[in-house]
């Protein structure tokens, strides 16, 4: 091959690898330029284009079971996705992140009122240092703990002493609080993660709790970082793969009160990293039901789960009765606080 | 679809089947024959399936993604007959002095008898011998250039111009027909 092709050479080359008629070398050469140069790219797949045409045009349909045996074998290698976090584990990278971001704040930021509270920065943080008490009391590591089944207005005696302190003792009580119950889980102690308890009016297990209180923490870092300015965080994708499977685990039982069987044939589709596709039911039991998808990005269905996003502006695309997609994001925030 | 496919969305993967398997399986059948076509249209789903990332929009639309890989697939196997064909006329040190491009033409005449493609045969059919030969000898027939070359007895440029010449204006062809498309969906 000419190392120096002039224009038409060039064409020449480009028609025969669009072809895949060049020898290995020559192909591997081709490969290198169309993903260096966009120009040489952009002509290459001009021609690519012509090859699919020409492709096209020799439609022939496959065997009618085909299909099924296709998918059929799709089930049997499933997608090598991200493997959850341990409840634990996903709770201790929350509060490592909130830790870190707030090591980073100006002195002028713990004034800021934190949207969409009405406490500051330095409230919010006081208030997640109230409800490490309150989880640690239900976790049997904490006597002295506030009561109260309002998630906002619990402890707020405690708040008000903390918003009198500096705000780095604020830091220290609510990490303090929060490391230890993570190192209590890891060292054995409290209950065992199956054990039900009582977290204001609903009842979660211990596991549960866990997963809740790291997706409260992750919640109120991005509401520091919008209050301070600075740009929202997305956790690891096996931290956003253990809060989306729980939170999608959650909505038979809210809709329930909503619309019994309406999810009878629904899927749940979070796309991008930490993701994954959740059947609610069982579609082989009713296939000639009407089915119903949801598919959205597994971010935004957090931020939607958290409250932050109202369920008209998600971005989402549903297959199926579409109030019946408006229905399920409202109640999908049913934990928000 | 492709993002929902990453996520191992089945009915995702099943919406792409329904629409590009007859695009897949046509060109394995007009390469291979309709006895290996459903295998490598299989196994180009499955490719999608287990490497979605493969997949590159900016590239190039999910329906000539899904054509290359078809097309790539089936040229694979017919080199790697082709190999085994060589190697036992080898052996046999048979007289047959281009056993590839004799087992390419049993393929294309299995596979162009069963083409129901009148738009491609009649662009092919309008291009000046020269350019359909080599064409059909690189796309059919799955030759590289300089094996195009030896069998028509050309100099290896003027048979890649052939091929470009070809390519051109059987692309203006379906343009015409409108077979060519810039935006596909992905």
């Amino acid at each position: 091959m000419n190392p120096n092709p002039n224009q038409s050479e060039m064409d020449d080359l480009l028609a025969a690898w669009a072809l895949d008629a060049l020898d290995p070398v020559e192909r591997a050469a081709i490969d290198r330029l169309v993903a260096s140069d966009p120009t040489v790219a952009d002509r290459a797949y001009e021609m690519q284009h012509t090859v699919a045409a020409l492709d096209a045009s020799l439609l022939a349909e496959p065997p009618s079971s085909l299909g099924r045996s296709i998918l059929d074998e799709a089930g049997s290698r499933p997608p090598s996705l991200a493997e959850p976090s341990p409840a634990v584990d996903l709770l201790a990278h929350q509060i490592d992140a909130l830790a870190d971001l707030l090591d980073q704040l100006d002195p002028d930021d713990w004034g800021l009122t934190a949207h969409p509270y009405d406490w500051t920065v330095q409230g919010l943080v006081a208030h997640l240092a109230v409800i490490e008490q309150y989880t640690a009391a239900l976790l049997g590591l904490e006597v002295d703990a506030p009561q109260g089944e309002d998630h906002l207005r619990i402890g707020a005696d405690r708040i008000a002493r903390l918003l009198e302190s500096p705000p780095a003792a604020v830091v220290d009580q609510w990490h303090s609080g929060a490391q230890r119950i993570v190192a209590a889980i890891r060292a054995g102690h409290g209950p065992a993660f199956d054990t039900v308890v009582g977290f204001h009016q609903w009842s979660f297990s211990v596991e549960e709790l866990l997963i809740v209180r790291a997706f409260e923490t992750w919640t109120h870092a991005d509401d520091i970082r919008r209050t301070t300015g600075r740009r929202l965080w997305t956790p690891e994708a096996s931290d956003l793969r253990t809060m989306s499977a729980f939170s999608v685990s959650t909505l038979p039982s809210l809709m329930a009160h909503v619309a019994p069987d309406a999810l009878r044939n629904a899927r749940v589709v979070l796309t991008g990293d930490g993701g994954g596709t959740f059947n609610l039911g069982d579609r082989a039991v009713d296939p000639a039901g009407s089915q119903f998808t949801l598919v959205t990005d597994v971010v935004d269905y957090c931020h939607r789960v958290a409250g932050r996003v109202e369920p008209e502006a998600l971005d989402f695309s549903v297959e199926g009765d579409s109030d019946l997609a408006l229905q399920l994001l409202s109640v999908a925030s049913a934990f928000a606080v | 679809m492709i993002a929902r496919i990453r996520v191992g969305d089945d009915e995702a993967l099943s919406a792409v089947y329904e629409r590009y398997g007859s695009v897949v399986h046509g060109v394995a059948t007009q390469l291979l024959g309709p006895g290996d076509a459903p295998d490598v249209t299989q196994e180009v789903f499955l490719s999608l399936w287990e490497r979605p990332d493969a997949f590159d929009p900016e590239r190039a639309g999910l329906k000539t993604y899904l054509a290359v890989r078809a097309r790539g697939r089936c040229l694979d196997r017919l080199r790697s007959a082709a190999r085994r064909v060589r190697r036992e006329v080898r052996v046999t040190e048979s007289t047959h002095a281009s056993s590839t491009h004799e087992y390419a033409t049993q393929v294309e005449d299995a596979a162009v008898a069963g083409i129901a493609a009148e738009h491609l045969r009649e662009a092919l059919s309008r291009l000046p011998d020269d350019q359909r030969v080599a064409v059909q000898l690189a796309y059919l027939e799955g030759l590289t250039y300089q094996q195009v070359a030896a069998s028509m007895g050309a100099p290896e440029g003027t048979t890649k111009s052939r091929l470009r010449l070809g390519l051109a204006r059987l692309g203006r062809e379906l343009s015409d027909w409108n077979l060519v498309t810039a935006g596909e969906p992905t």
